[in-house]
């Protein structure tokens, strides 16, 4: 996101932005592109209105009505004349949101745009960014947040270790990653898993670590009433099921369960439970 | 036109401006009329041709060279700290970041970032100026002594190119400020690297005066130095001091070169931050 925007240059391989390739020196393309990278930046001592009447002077022209416009559409307009620094993280990034949209841009490109909002303020976020796509803007956002990325994209890119190692449409992604999830009587899931395992395969079932009688199984979600009649066959009965797809589970099948380039998360021993040796799991 | 206005804005409304001009002003006026309340009865000094008598700081003419002095002496050191503080801002804030994802040039953000704290440096030589005289002439009269010289004619008529280029002085300083807090990317680095670099000059200026002459801090304190008049001050260099046309030559440079440095760093970063 920082190639696209300007902020570093690439050391190799070509940039395409809309449709076009775009070099060092470009920089007049970004008109059409509003960009919030990482954390929103402003001028700690000055209002939100300021603060985008400020960033409205760089870049491309922007008509005075259009920063009244933002504030209304991020839900700042009551702390607009407000110093940011007084500001939520939430209000920040909805602040940084407007300044993203200033200049009406056909490309947007967030960078975790959910950080610090509230549950409505996501909802929110996720209708704005929706109905920015259904005017015909392309809405790139980079999301650590999978489920919130499932229920908002179209197109998904999926990137481990620097590399994207796959990318498409995101009903087609899904599709081959599809899960149903069934309880049994807790007693009765080893029985489940071994009738299961007569028509799929075993890496395909999983027993749930948290939720007791739970198990997965990694088949299209209209498979869900096959399963459900199997196991009722074997005389074993679902008193709950839940089918889907899961973008989590494509993720952590495709970069094999690695978090990220960044070192792994360490887990807390299974004793732990809130005793003294808790900290012993680190975050490197 | 619209960056440099939004820069000015900016600085306009800028906690660091007005506390950096205030504490300027309010130091003046308090030597000003510590001055003008301690020389009351007092007649000036001739034991000591090297020493400055207090007492010139509240009579006119002179008054006049001695204010000016102070503001663009102390007021280079506030103005490299000044510049720093903006610049570093830009960086450690990440509002240069914002400015060149929305495609602005980054030489021409950078530029019209410096030339309105050019400005405001001016607006602030001159509001330090003029309450200092207004400090000296309340000062005069504690003191008993003459505001006779307030109209003289002939100093009067040399002020403004005396306040022209002690504008170029300070803003050479702020400048280096700039260009210093540019290359740290930071605020407080850029401040402390700058007044470490004004103190360092100055020490360095007891034993190598010869070359000290032709640093930044040197030149800009020479360009000021009146014919004949007595200065004093860290960078005044005495005998070694370079004469004043020539140091004006020197701040042009100085205050390019600082430019194009910080100029050339900001095209070039990678904005990582």
């Amino acid at each position: 996101m920082r190639v696209l925007t300007g902020l570093i240059h690439a050391d190799g391989g070509t940039v395409e932005m809309l449709g076009r390739p775009f070099k060092r020196g470009d920089r007049h393309r970004l008109f059409e592109v509003g960009a919030l990278v990482e954390s929103p930046t402003f001028y700690p001592y000055l209002s939100a209105r300021a603060n985008l009447r400020e960033l409205s002077a760089s870049g491309a022209h922007v008509a005075p009505r259009r920063i009244e416009e933002l504030l209304d559409l991020v839900g700042l307009c009551d702390r607009a004349n407000d110093k940011v620094q007084g500001y939520s993280m939430g209000m920040k990034q909805r602040l940084g949101i407007a300044g993203a949209l200033l200049s009406d841009p056909k490309l947007l490109l967030l960078d975790e745009p959910a950080n610090g909002l509230d549950p409505a303020g996501i909802v929110a976020m996720r209708d704005t960014l929706k109905a920015l796509a259904d005017q015909g803007k392309t809405v790139f956002v980079s999301s650590h947040l999978l489920a919130e990325i499932q229920v908002m994209a179209d197109v998904v890119g999926i990137i481990a270790s620097g590399k994207l190692v796959r990318e498409g449409p995101l009903k087609d992604l899904l599709a081959m990653q599809g899960v149903v999830k069934v309880r049994v009587q807790p007693n009765r899931v080893d029985a489940a898993i071994v009738t299961l395992g007569t028509e799929f395969p075993a890496e395909r079932l999983t027993e749930s670590d948290r939720d007791e009688g739970w198990l997965s199984v990694r088949v299209a979600p209209d498979l869900a009433e096959a399963i459900s009649q199997k196991l009722a066959a074997a005389g074993i009965f679902v008193s709950g099921m839940e089918s889907g797809t899961d973008l989590e589970m494509l993720f952590l099948e495709l970069t094999g369960g690695q978090i990220s380039g960044e070192g792994n998360f360490v887990g807390l021993p299974a004793s732990a439970n809130g005793d003294a040796s808790a900290g012993k799991g680190t975050a490197a | 036109m619209r960056l440099f206005f939004s820069g000015l804005r900016k600085l306009v409304r800028r906690p660091a401006t007005w506390t950096t001009v205030g504490i300027l002003i309010g130091l003046l006026v308090l030597i000003v009329l510590a001055v003008g309340a301690g020389v009351n009865g007092r007649t000036l000094r001739s034991g000591n041709a090297n020493a400055v008598d207090p007492k010139l700081l509240v009579t006119f003419p002179g008054a006049y060279d001695r204010i000016l002095q102070f503001t663009t002496g102390l007021g280079g050191l506030f103005a490299l700290a000044y510049g720093a503080a903006i610049a570093g801002s830009e960086w450690s804030w990440g509002t240069f970041k914002s400015a060149v994802a929305r495609g602005e040039s980054r030489v021409r953000y950078m530029t019209a970032s410096y030339v309105s704290i050019a400005v405001m440096i001016g607006f602030g030589i001159l509001l330090t100026f003029v309450v200092g005289v207004v400090a000296a002439i309340v000062g005069a009269n504690l003191g008993g002594v003459s505001t006779g010289g307030l109209g003289d004619s002939a100093t009067l008529n040399d002020l403004p190119l005396r306040l022209l280029k002690g504008w170029l002085a300070v803003i050479e300083e702020g400048a280096l400020g700039f260009a210093i807090a540019t290359l740290a990317r930071s605020q407080l680095a850029g401040i402390g690297a700058g007044i470490a670099f004004y103190f360092g000059e100055g020490f360095a200026a007891i034993f190598l005066p010869d070359i000290v002459k032709y640093l930044p801090f040197s030149v800009a304190n020479a360009s000021l130095v009146v014919a004949g008049s007595n200065t004093a001050g860290m960078f005044a260099g005495g005998a070694s001091a370079l004469p004043a046309d020539q140091a004006e030559v020197l701040v042009a440079v100085w205050l390019v070169g600082a430019l194009l440095v910080a100029l050339l760093f900001s095209d070039r970063a990678e904005i990582t931050g």
